[in-house]
């Protein structure tokens, strides 16, 4: 599967930016490097979460954030790959590891650069209410972009397949996702104090 | 001097050409270091119309917050921007995410500038405190929309535009008005007998905007209502960090802080 998202320009691309959300890397040394630069990045948001109550909640939130993406690559990949490859989807486990790596990369980006902002909101506002929208509007933000990264890399492997394969892929992609968000959800819920977690 | 003309000029009358040199690093070194010196003395001097409604050290201490203000929001912003235009649009180096936060935000302080001799006209003429808050917030978002269209025009048309742009206004509206709030009061009351630096935290600004618009016509929240959300109140006087309103008495009226 070729990435779906434009790149290149007249703007020079960061070398950083292009290696996190380029292509697949090719050796498994790069591939892991791209999977810890992912897991910090998603890391630092859960820093700035932590911000509020400061001590031990800096490091439960740094932890509890990128625990999310994990739980949906164990328990939620193995799954979609089962059914894809049951519909005889053109799509195999590695293409669709990299699609699910590129989109945790995506939404890690996202996090980093929104961590600032939210580190904002999280120790300026008063009440709980306040910080926590601020909190689950970057979660929820992050998530989207990464989601929908993952969408456009599976709707591309399924462009040439038939109308029946097509039709299980959408249907399975759907579950995927709803699976994935809800499974997010109940990991931060659990393990994010600033949601009510355990502290 | 001619330099600082130059991107003034641009800034107010081509942001199109502003976008273009930051987004390929030309004569980037003028536009930043012009931007700075705008947003300075173009926010310093909103700040200090604002604080001529309390008069004293008010006019000192927005002359210095608002500049304040307007740097952290860019601070806060410049990460966000630079993520979503990766995931979303097309990468831009952290240079061109600096030139184009700090070119927009001059272009903003220009309107603030322009806008600054109505404000203090209508203090002058004594406009109500609520009225003040309202045509001051009002300013710093018009304002803040027209800094917005530098950074707009930094994105090339290709897909994700709009997205991007969306996601950018909506950081950086939110951003702008809580640093905005954290840095409260800007106005003041004059029967206020302290003039603090900043405020101890209060709510949110999306609470402030809500009862602050409630109590400029007339709608105070009743003690009833701040008993059932004791930690959650925000008073309507509050939103420029001056002494609360109680329910009976009318808008407009002063009361000196205990």
């Amino acid at each position: 599967m070729e990435p779906c998202i434009p790149t290149g320009g007249t703007a020079p691309e960061s070398h950083f930016t292009a290696r996190l959300l380029g292509a697949a890397p090719s050796s498994a040394g790069e591939r892991v490097a791209r999977a810890i630069t992912t897991i910090a990045l998603a890391a630092v948001y859960g820093l700035a979460l932590g911000a509020r109550d400061g001590g031990a909640a800096l490091l439960s939130h740094a932890v509890g954030v990128p625990s999310a993406a994990l739980a949906i690559a164990i328990l939620g990949l193995p799954a979609l790959y089962i059914v894809l490859s049951l519909s005889a989807a053109p799509v195999t486990l590695r293409q669709l590891v990299d699609a699910a790596a590129g989109a945790f990369a995506h939404a890690a980006m996202i996090l980093a650069g929104l961590a600032p902002a939210v580190a904002l909101f999280v120790t300026t506002s008063e009440t709980a209410t306040g910080a926590l929208v601020a909190g689950v509007a970057g979660l929820g933000f992050g998530g989207a972009v990464g989601l929908r990264y993952f969408l456009l890399q599976l709707s591309g492997a399924l462009r040439d397949a038939t109308t029946q394969v097509k039709l299980v892929g959408v249907g399975a992609t759907l579950v995927f996702s709803i699976f994935s968000v809800a499974l997010a959800s109940r990991v931060w819920v659990s393990t994010l104090s600033i949601l009510g977690g355990v502290s | 001097m001619g330099r600082i003309g130059e991107v003034v000029r641009l800034l107010l009358r081509d942001p199109e050409e502003v976008a273009r040199r930051c987004r390929e690093g030309e004569g980037l070194r003028e536009v930043t270091l012009t931007s700075l010196l705008l947003i300075a003395v173009g926010a310093a001097v909103f700040g200090t119309v604002l604080g001529s409604h309390r008069g004293d050290l008010q006019l000192l201490y927005s002359g210095i917050k608002l500049p304040l203000a307007i740097l952290a929001t860019l601070v806060v912003c410049g990460p966000a921007f630079h993520a979503i235009a990766a995931t979303l649009h097309r990468p831009w180096p952290m240079r061109t995410v600096i030139g184009l936060v700090l070119a927009s935000a001059a272009r903003s302080s220009l309107v603030l500038l322009a806008v600054a001799p109505l404000l203090w006209l209508a203090i002058d003429l004594g406009i109500s405190y609520h009225a003040a808050v309202i045509l001051a917030a009002l300013g710093y978002a018009v304002s803040g929309v027209l800094a917005l269209g530098v950074l707009v025009r930094g994105l090339e048309a290709t897909r994700g535009r709009l997205l991007t742009a969306a996601a950018c206004a909506l950081v950086f509206f939110a951003v702008g008005g809580q640093t905005a709030w954290s840095l409260r009061p800007y106005l003041g009351r004059p029967a206020q007998a302290e003039v603090p630096f900043v405020r101890d935290r209060e709510g949110t600004f999306a609470d402030a905007v809500v009862v602050t618009a409630q109590s400029a016509f007339g709608f105070y929240r009743t003690p009833a209502q701040d008993e059932s959300r004791p930690h959650e109140s925000v008073d309507p006087g509050s939103v420029a960090g001056d002494a609360p309103l109680s329910e009976s008495e009318p808008m407009g009226t002063r009361r000196s802080r205990r």
